[in-house]
């Protein structure tokens, strides 16, 4: 049993930049034109809660502070404040070797040195493990020894029958493809048996198809084993296809934290709506005014969308109020769809993606373009004119301020 | 030396042929074609290098080799005949009666035994020491490096006035500090060896320290991680990442240290300054014999039981320490 608890959770990194000189100092005049390097906030107020066997997904853009955050997890990084407690242990100061956790890294981290075998058999010949043991007068006692030859050859081959790997075992990392160290190495995380798994972009360094296949490989590693994982990737997809919980993070703080389908149908924000799903989601800045009944969205080019309010998602009551606000409407490519009326646009190219076709379109005298999705197959025509219809039922709406959504999300 | 240098071109011109000749049926035998156009290339290229490895390496090793057989004689040398083994016979009596020359064998053993691994440690130590990214550990870098810019025979002299005899002497009037009488260091039988090793080692570990400093950069940061991950200790993650990550550099280190230390010379004849039992080496024995005592021909031949004995040794050490082939 692991539950994780991560309270308020902040990584401030010191500044690299040099402090100005002692010179400097000294002979500046206008102390306010000495720059003082400022310390850099890598994850801010990072509150979650992990119920144990549960898949954790961090997603988010390079450099988002989910590798950090990660790390601090997993004890290879200090906590510069809050709390990261295990089934109510504070973590903070405990070292990484008695947390009980096993990392998988992106460059997957074998020891060049050893073969296969050895990498996974590593911790188990590091660690002792409790043992109880009687004696010749029959008093039993609790010692610390170390695994025997026979134990660790069982957990390896058992570990190396799960990942598929029984013939690779003789061999060096350097006689081994990017895919095979990469099952090496979930092989030495699950040997010990941990109570949670950290892996910090296990499939970055794979080409794409073995990526998808081991994409999958892991999920059924997860529910054959049922303990609680954490994984970070930039890759939306992934994010999305594994986790049963995900974390959506920017700049050091997260957005939002949802199932997969929630977070793909009810985003908080611009951020998380245009970041989940491909193609990306189409933003329109629009105008609204409108009351409980009927909406207007009226367009940069001045054309309105007149849309029934009881058939859309839930508005906040306060945009309703027959006064204008500035907001911005998200629809996904799949949700525009060619009509006989409509709002005007123009297509300037169009992919073809097999059944899929892909449009590039823009609005009449706008420069930016949006997606449509569509199954139809016709001879498309760059600066051909079509009309298209906005699903009700699915756009989304945010505050072009804030950015924040201004619909109800998902019934929990 | 116009008809040797004729002969060496003559020998180079052969060995590539040779090669060129085995490349070509190589080529036909793998249906490739044999581009001779590169082969041209090739042989200008290592022409140069080729040429001075000839006439400053192998051509004295060969000359010295020969002098070995003959009485060459340094004030004499057109008396100069051959003389078969006699010069090696005399060696190994020399050895065998415990003259000079088993002196010699025997301080250089005891100094190489003690300085290879002293060095060594001590480099790595410091190593490991300035092995991160405080600006600080640059000025210590420095320091540590500064020894081996300087020439060998300031460096002995340094030592010899901190060690000399005197109560005025650095050593002892930092002894005097604890209420220990003068000593004479490097007059003493006893101790005479063990500050020769000391003040080679200082001299000489900078070097090795940056080559292990360059080695430790190589080692990368996940691995130090995943041990950590995996519950390895501060030692354990030094013995089971950095000395292995440390090896192919370590097998090198030891090789260099070990022929440098055998052909151990300045220290002894410059820091003790007379030629006695507690400070001959082997190469101190040699250039008394050729200068002192006019014998080319002899101390030729034990230059080349040394060489012989020293390549023996180097190999034996790769066979042991080297990457295991597969
Ligand atoms: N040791 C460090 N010192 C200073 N800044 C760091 C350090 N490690 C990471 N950062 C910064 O923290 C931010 C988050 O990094 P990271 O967690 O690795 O992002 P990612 O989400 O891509 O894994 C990045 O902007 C990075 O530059
Ligand atoms: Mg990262």
């Amino acid at each position: 049993m692991a539950k994780l608890l991560l309270s308020n959770i902040c990584k401030v990194y010191p500044s690299r930049d040099k402090q100005p000189s002692i010179f400097k100092r000294l002979f500046t005049k206008d102390k306010s034109k000495l720059k003082k390097p400022e310390d850099f906030v890598a994850v801010k107020n990072f509150n979650l809660e992990i119920e144990d066997g549960e898949f954790v997904v961090f997603v988010g853009p390079s450099g988002c502070g989910k590798s950090t955050t990660l790390r601090m997890i997993a004890g290879l990084e200090d906590i510069t404040a809050g709390e990261l407690y295990m089934d109510d242990v504070l973590l903070n100061n405990v070292d990484p070797m008695n947390r009980d956790m096993a990392m998988v890294f992106q460059s997957y981290a074998l020891y060049p040195h050893l073969t296969a075998y050895d990498n996974i058999a590593f911790g188990l010949k590091i660690r002792k493990i409790e043992d109880t043991v009687t004696d010749k007068d029959g008093n039993t006692k609790t010692i610390k020894r170390h695994h025997t030859k026979a134990e660790i050859d069982e957990k390896v081959q058992w570990a190396a029958e799960i990942l598929g790997i029984k013939e690779l075992l003789g061999r060096k990392p350097s006689e081994m493809s990017g895919g095979q160290c990469q099952r090496v190495a979930l092989g030495r995380a699950i040997v010990r048996g941990p109570k949670v798994f950290l892996l910090d972009e296990p499939l970055s360094n794979l080409d794409a198809k073995l990526r998808t296949s081991m994409r999958s490989e892991i999920v059924k590693l997860h529910q054959r084993l049922g303990t609680t994982f954490i994984y970070v990737t930039h890759d939306q997809i992934e994010a999305m296809t594994m986790g049963t919980k995900i974390v959506v993070m920017k700049d050091g703080v997260i957005q939002q934290v949802d199932k997969p389908t929630d977070l793909f149908l009810y985003p908080n924000n611009i951020f998380v709506a245009g970041f989940i799903g491909t193609p990306q989601m189409n933003f329109f800045d629009v105008v609204l005014k409108g009351d409980s009944s009927k909406v207007n969205l009226t367009l940069e080019d001045g054309e309105t969308l007149a849309l029934d309010a009881k058939k859309m998602r839930k508005i906040n009551p306060e945009y309703l109020d027959n006064e204008e606000h500035n907001c911005v409407l998200g629809v996904r490519a799949e949700h525009l769809k060619i009509a006989d009326k409509g709002i005007n646009a123009v297509l300037s190219i169009f992919e073809i993606l097999g059944t899929t076709t892909h449009l590039f379109m823009h609005l009449e005298n706008q420069e930016k373009e949006f997606i449509v999705a569509t199954d139809e197959s016709r001879a498309w025509v760059h600066g051909d004119k079509f009309k298209l219809f906005f699903d009700e039922e699915k756009i989304h709406l945010f505050d072009k301020e804030s950015g924040l959504s201004i619909l109800e999300g998902a019934k929990k | 030396m116009l008809v040797s240098a004729l002969i060496i071109f003559a020998v180079f011109l052969l060995i590539f042929g040779l090669v060129v000749f085995f490349d070509v049926r190589k080529a036909k035998k793998h249906n490739q074609k044999y581009h001779f156009g590169r082969a041209v290339t090739a042989f200008l290229l290592l022409l140069p290098a080729t040429l001075f490895a000839f006439f400053f390496v192998l051509l004295p090793i060969l000359y010295s080799l020969g002098y070995g057989f003959t009485d060459y004689y340094l004030t004499k040398p057109n008396a100069t005949e051959f003389v078969g083994f006699d010069n090696f016979k005399a060696a190994f009596e020399e050895i065998a009666e415990g003259g000079d020359l088993a002196k010699a064998i025997k301080n250089t053993a005891i100094f190489v035994v003690v300085v290879v691994p002293l060095q060594i440690g001590l480099a790595l130590l410091l190593a490991l020491f300035c092995n991160n990214k405080n600006r600080g550990t640059v000025i210590f870098k420095v320091c540590f490096f500064a020894p081996v810019t300087v020439s060998l025979a300031v460096t002995a002299y340094l030592w010899k006035e901190i060690l000399t005899g005197s109560e005025t002497g650095l050593m002892n009037q930092f002894l005097a500090l604890f209420g220990i009488p003068a000593q004479d260091f490097l007059r003493n039988d006893d101790t005479a060896m063990l500050w020769i090793v000391v003040a080679s080692a200082w001299q000489g570990c900078g070097f090795q320290m940056l080559i292990f400093l360059s080695a430790l950069t190589g080692i990368r940061k996940e691995l130090y991680e995943a041990a950590r991950m995996d519950g390895c200790n501060a030692f354990q993650r030094f013995l089971r990442v950095t000395l292995p990550g440390l090896k192919p550099t370590l097998v090198y280190i030891v090789i260099t240290v070990f022929i440098g230390a055998c052909r151990i010379m300045v220290q002894p004849y410059l820091m003790i300054n007379v030629y006695a039992d507690r400070n001959i080496t082997i190469s101190y024995y040699m250039y008394e014999q050729v200068f002192t005592s006019y014998r080319v021909g002899y101390s030729s031949a034990v230059a080349f039981l040394m060489t012989i004995f020293i390549g023996t040794i180097t190999l034996i050490q790769r066979k042991f320490l080297g990457e295991k082939k597969r």
